[in-house]
């Protein structure tokens, strides 16, 4: 499948995401709405700016971002389960929320799950200083990982009913809840990231030819970690402080992308993988929004799971690809 | 031989740090005066009243006294001394309200009435016909959604305040979210005094306060006919190994003393739920006359339904007279009841009294058949 196809088929998903809702809202005002002209209710204008627009950027952003940085982790660690979360930052993300809801800190969510994410992330690049190599930076994370869930369970064990479900329905993600500021973020964010990929795609090709030859062709192990660790620890933060923990899109979105297209060098995924995340996202999204107006309230997490856990076991299934 | 002149300073200090605070709080007096109403027995709100004639709901954490808002329907809180970082609520009952809990919307039928009800994220879960009917003859609107409320409903309701609880952060979207910290109050009639302070947010108050007081009446009454007979009552049940149960400081302990019963975890003194090891619970529950279990199913308890839920619970039933059930199924333990806690009181005090159940029917008595001879 042609990337451009998918390219177009993502756009029009972001279009449809912005006119349909629960609201409806005449195609005339619709682009009225978005280029602030002609008569427009004011109500449908809130609704199209503050609500609909903020929800389908993030998703499109979150999305490729996420499938971006699924690459980045499965490239790094050469192994095809590795995705964003296993540096142990979307736990983080999840020690700050549940400080801060089952504790009662006066902290809103999504800055506890920032300051959760950052600080792990300082833990990860203070251990990574000694870590000769990627594995035990990745055991590393796990740890924290394991670490961090100790310490929420011991906090849920302890908390109010009402607490616990505050802290229950942010663990099940949602593009819902972002303002027009946090998606103008996600945006800034993808097109640094999308910028930093192009950049290192030739260093990330040596790299999936192994760590040893890699560096013997010139790529600075050091310098990439560090860019690495960095960049995955502040996307994700954001993005995690943003939308919850959003786990199954940066696992299989680079799965998704290997099953509709062949073996290709990371220029290409790099393009691939964005369309594709986005696409997912919005999809996940619709359906998540499709399931609000027939009030039956699917979480993000279970959707996107659903809707992509069939495709990773179709492409496993299909294919006897050497991860390799 | 430093000790008289230290003396001297220490004294002259005290006097200058009295003389400074005399200082600033003439100066706040001259600013605005603020007088304040407290309810009766809830502990989770106040009014704020400024020589201005300005009114602030002050609304409260009822365990640890913190503030988590004030509420008036002017953009400022003159006088009202709560902290910078403490959020301030504009509300216009003009544009009604929306609610997110089953209990909000039985407080408010009670006291203000539902003439404001906008929109629900619990329709699915009332129960009560008459407001039922009413939801459906005045459009209210579900309101759930992705992440707790639907965005876009609520920007098409656009209510003028959404009743919520104590964990919501107060600042998403600038929506004007009123903190609603009923569920913690340690007196079942401090739970059902929420029932002004809603009706004050409606803007019916009075009709609030009147409702309160036939509801206070009813329950003072209850409890005055009841005689400490002393018989033990327990509560709570097993889950993961361990004993749950409402603390000596709840509403569900201050029922049982208020019906004439003797709650049995006499020597914990805590608000919230406590976590008792099973063989503490035994020991306890052997000197209890009868354990009162709230549990859900559609088909009704027996006590079979209450082995499966636990077979430890045999042990406990084993050492009890009686086992009183309430089954929030066919109770609206969690909505009505709330609103009602005087039917509680009533039902309880006739299982203390007499042993026959109560005129409500929140409780009904376990029919045992492996205790039959």
């Amino acid at each position: 499948m042609k990337t451009r196809l998918v390219f177009l088929l993502m756009l029009l998903a972001l279009g449809l995401h912005v006119a349909l809702g629960e609201v409806d809202i005449a195609w005339g005002e619709l682009l009225g709405a978005l280029l602030t002209g002609g008569e427009v209710n004011e109500m449908h204008a809130t609704i199209v700016k503050e609500v609909r627009m903020p929800r389908a950027i993030t998703a499109m952003t979150s999305g490729t971002l996420l499938g971006w940085l699924g690459l980045l982790m499965q490239t790094w660690f050469r192994n095809p389960l590795a995705g964003p979360g296993v540096l142990g930052i979307t736990s983080g993300g999840s020690l700050g929320v549940a400080l801060a809801v089952l504790l009662g800190w006066a902290l809103p969510a999504w800055m506890a799950a920032a300051v959760g994410c950052f600080a792990v992330l300082l833990l990860i690049g203070v251990g990574a200083r000694r870590f000769v190599s990627p594995v035990t930076t990745l055991v590393f994370g796990l740890m924290i990982s394991y670490a961090v869930s100790a310490v929420v369970t011991v906090l849920q064990s302890s908390a109010t009913a009402e607490a616990l479900q505050t802290f229950v329905f942010w663990g099940m993600g949602t593009f819902g809840k972002a303002s027009f500021l946090q998606a103008m973020s996600c945006m800034t964010l993808q097109v640094l990231l999308g910028m930093w990929m192009m950049r290192r795609a030739q260093w990330l090709d040596m790299w999936t030819l192994g760590e040893d030859l890699a560096q013997t062709m010139g790529v600075p192990k050091a310098r990439l970690h560090l860019e690495i660790l960095s960049l995955t620890g502040l996307i994700l933060g954001v993005v995690t402080s943003v939308c919850g923990p959003l786990a199954f899109l940066g696992l299989a979105t680079p799965h998704v992308y290997r099953f509709f297209h062949p073996k290709r060098g990371h220029m290409d995924a790099i393009q691939g993988i964005g369309v594709w995340g986005g696409l997912l996202a919005l999809l996940a999204d619709g359906a998540v929004r499709w399931t609000d107006s027939m009030a039956m309230h699917w979480p993000l997490n279970a959707v996107l799971a659903i809707l992509g856990a069939p495709v990773v076991l179709a492409v496993l299934w299909k294919r006897t690809h050497d991860w390799s | 031989m430093f000790q008289a002149p230290l003396r001297g300073l220490g004294w002259l200090c005290l006097v200058g740090i009295l003389l400074l605070g005399c200082q600033l709080a003439t100066k706040e007096g001259d600013a605005v005066k603020t007088g304040w109403i407290q309810p009766k027995h809830a502990k989770g709100f106040a009014w704020a009243l400024s020589d201005q004639g300005q009114t602030t709901l002050v609304l409260g954490q009822p365990r640890t006294g913190k503030v988590l808002a004030t509420v008036s329907a002017a953009n400022s809180r003159d006088g009202v001394e709560v902290g910078e970082d403490v959020p301030h609520v504009v509300v216009d009952r003009d544009k009604g309200f929306v609610t997110t809990s089953t209990t909000h919307v039985h407080l408010l039928e009670e006291g203000a009435g539902l003439d404001g009800w906008r929109g629900c994220t619990s329709l699915k879960y009332l129960r009560n016909a008459g407001v039922l009917a009413w939801a459906d003859s005045t459009s209210v609107r579900d309101v759930s959604g992705d992440g707790g409320l639907n965005a876009e409903v609520i920007t098409v309701v656009n209510p003028g305040s959404i009743l919520t609880g104590p964990n919501q952060d107060l600042g998403e979207r600038n929506w004007p979210w009123v903190p609603v910290t009923e569920y913690l109050e340690p007196h079942p009639l401090g739970r059902a005094e929420w029932m002004v302070a809603l009706a004050w947010l409606a803007g019916d108050s009075m009709a609030g306060a009147e409702a309160f007081q036939a509801v206070e009446a009813r329950y003072a009454a209850a409890k005055n006919a009841s005689v400490g007979n002393g018989k033990r009552v327990f509560t709570g049940s097993v889950a993961d190994g361990v004993w749950h149960a409402p603390g000596k400081g709840s509403f569900v302990a201050q029922w049982i003393e208020d019906a004439g019963g003797t709650y049995a975890l006499e020597t914990v003194d805590e608000v919230s739920n406590v976590a008792l090891s099973l063989e503490s619970m035994l020991e306890l529950v052997s000197k209890t006359d009868a354990w009162v279990l709230v549990t859900y199913d559609k088909d009704g308890v027996s006590e079979r339904d209450v082995l499966a839920m636990d077979p430890r619970h045999a042990q406990v039933m084993k050492a009890v007279d009686e086992v009183w059930v309430c089954n929030t199924a066919e109770v609206d333990y969690f909505g009505e009841v709330v609103a009602h806690p005087e039917w509680v009181l009533e039902d309880l005090a006739t299982l203390v009294q007499s042993n026959s159940e109560g005129p409500h029917g929140v409780f009904e008595k376990l029919e045992r058949p492996s205790q039959q001879p």
